[in-house]
């Protein structure tokens, strides 16, 4: 079990020219991380535990991870956010709230950046751009959603009728169309906090298949 | 009487094309019980498990010898709660995922199997 805990998957979900995107999945966990690579640039969302897949990828690809995004920082997304930024020299970004320790409420001791509503992320010949999304029960935080020009990236805490998390957690625009337009079900423990809907920005979004998802639930 | 089959050592690349495919096995799950119950396999449809630590086997076994007490807990206990119609996963905190079938238990026994998984 030692060596399936410490599996981990990559597989390309888009590989045009100008723009990259590669899912790592560490199955055993269920937690999927995703590398945006344009022009030799490269961002990673949810880094996971450990750095090897991705350093490996980069390295094969000839990729600089000029930033390294967390759209979530529970104690069910095991991050390498951090080690991975210092192994590369990119900056680690993390929305504030998710740098507070849940228990004794202090701040994080290490260096990151905020994330902002709205800003933006350039990769290469694109950009990533943050929003907001459900917050979640129990720490009324805001998770940040990234969009590339044909996906969202999401944290863990959306959830749609119909859809399982794993497809939401990297949705092509057919599926976000869909989620944008209807409402969306909420779990009744999330219904006492704060809870956002996230705005979908509408840029010239563009479909492009069925995004391959994780066996198990995502973190 | 046990007798041994065909078995193969499963690579963890393996297990998850097999996850995947939502293919059907059965676990047999020797770690320990919290081990068990903080970790198990799992997959888009519910992996069936059962989980008998490798001590308890040889415990239960009652033989003086390793091997003999495993096949004695195998046969008397355990054969009747593994599926004849499907693969048997037996994996080991080490590492080594094996599949096998009902009557290949034998294999079981060797204690720390080595591991091929990657």
């Amino acid at each position: 079990m030692k060596a399936w805990g410490e599996h981990y998957a990559v597989r390309a979900l888009v590989e045009d020219p100008d723009l990259a995107i590669y899912q790592v999945s560490r199955p055993a966990r269920g937690c999927l991380s995703y590398i945006v690579a344009s022009a030799g640039k490269a961002i990673v969302i949810d880094p996971l535990r450990h750095l090897h897949p991705c350093l490996d990828l980069a390295r094969g690809a000839s990729l600089t991870i000029e930033a390294v995004i967390d759209t979530h920082g529970h104690a069910d997304h095991i991050s390498g956010g951090v080690a991975l930024a210092a192994n590369t020299g990119a900056s680690y970004y993390l929305h504030p709230c998710d740098a507070i320790h849940p228990i004794d409420v202090l701040g994080a001791t290490f260096p990151y950046e905020f994330i902002c509503e709205g800003q933006l992320f350039p990769v290469g010949q694109h950009e990533l751009s943050s929003g907001r999304q459900w917050a979640h029960a129990k720490h009324a935080l805001e998770h940040a959603s990234f969009f590339s020009l044909r996906l969202g990236f999401f944290g863990d805490t959306y959830r749609h009728a119909g859809l399982p998390a794993s497809q939401l957690r990297c949705s092509p625009v057919s599926v976000l169309r869909r989620v944008s337009s209807s409402p969306v079900r909420m779990p009744v423990s999330w219904l006492g906090s704060l809870a956002r809907f996230f705005f979908l920005r509408s840029r010239s979004l563009w479909e492009f298949g069925v995004v391959p998802a994780s066996p198990t639930e995502v973190c | 009487m046990v007798e041994r089959l065909k078995e193969e050592v499963w690579t963890a690349g393996d297990l998850l094309a097999r996850l995947e495919r939502r293919e059907r096995f059965f676990v047999l799950d020797v770690r320990n019980r919290d081990e068990f119950e903080k970790f198990r396999l799992e997959g888009r449809r519910p992996v069936q498990a059962v989980n008998i630590p490798y001590f308890e086997m040889l415990e239960l076994g009652g033989k003086d010898e390793m091997l003999g007490s495993v096949v004695a807990y195998v046969e008397r206990d355990l054969a009747d709660q593994l599926h004849a119609d499907l693969p048997i996963l037996s994996v080991c905190a080490k590492g080594t995922l094996r599949s096998s079938s009902r009557r290949g238990c034998a294999a079981w026994a060797t204690p720390v199997p080595t591991s091929r998984v990657g």
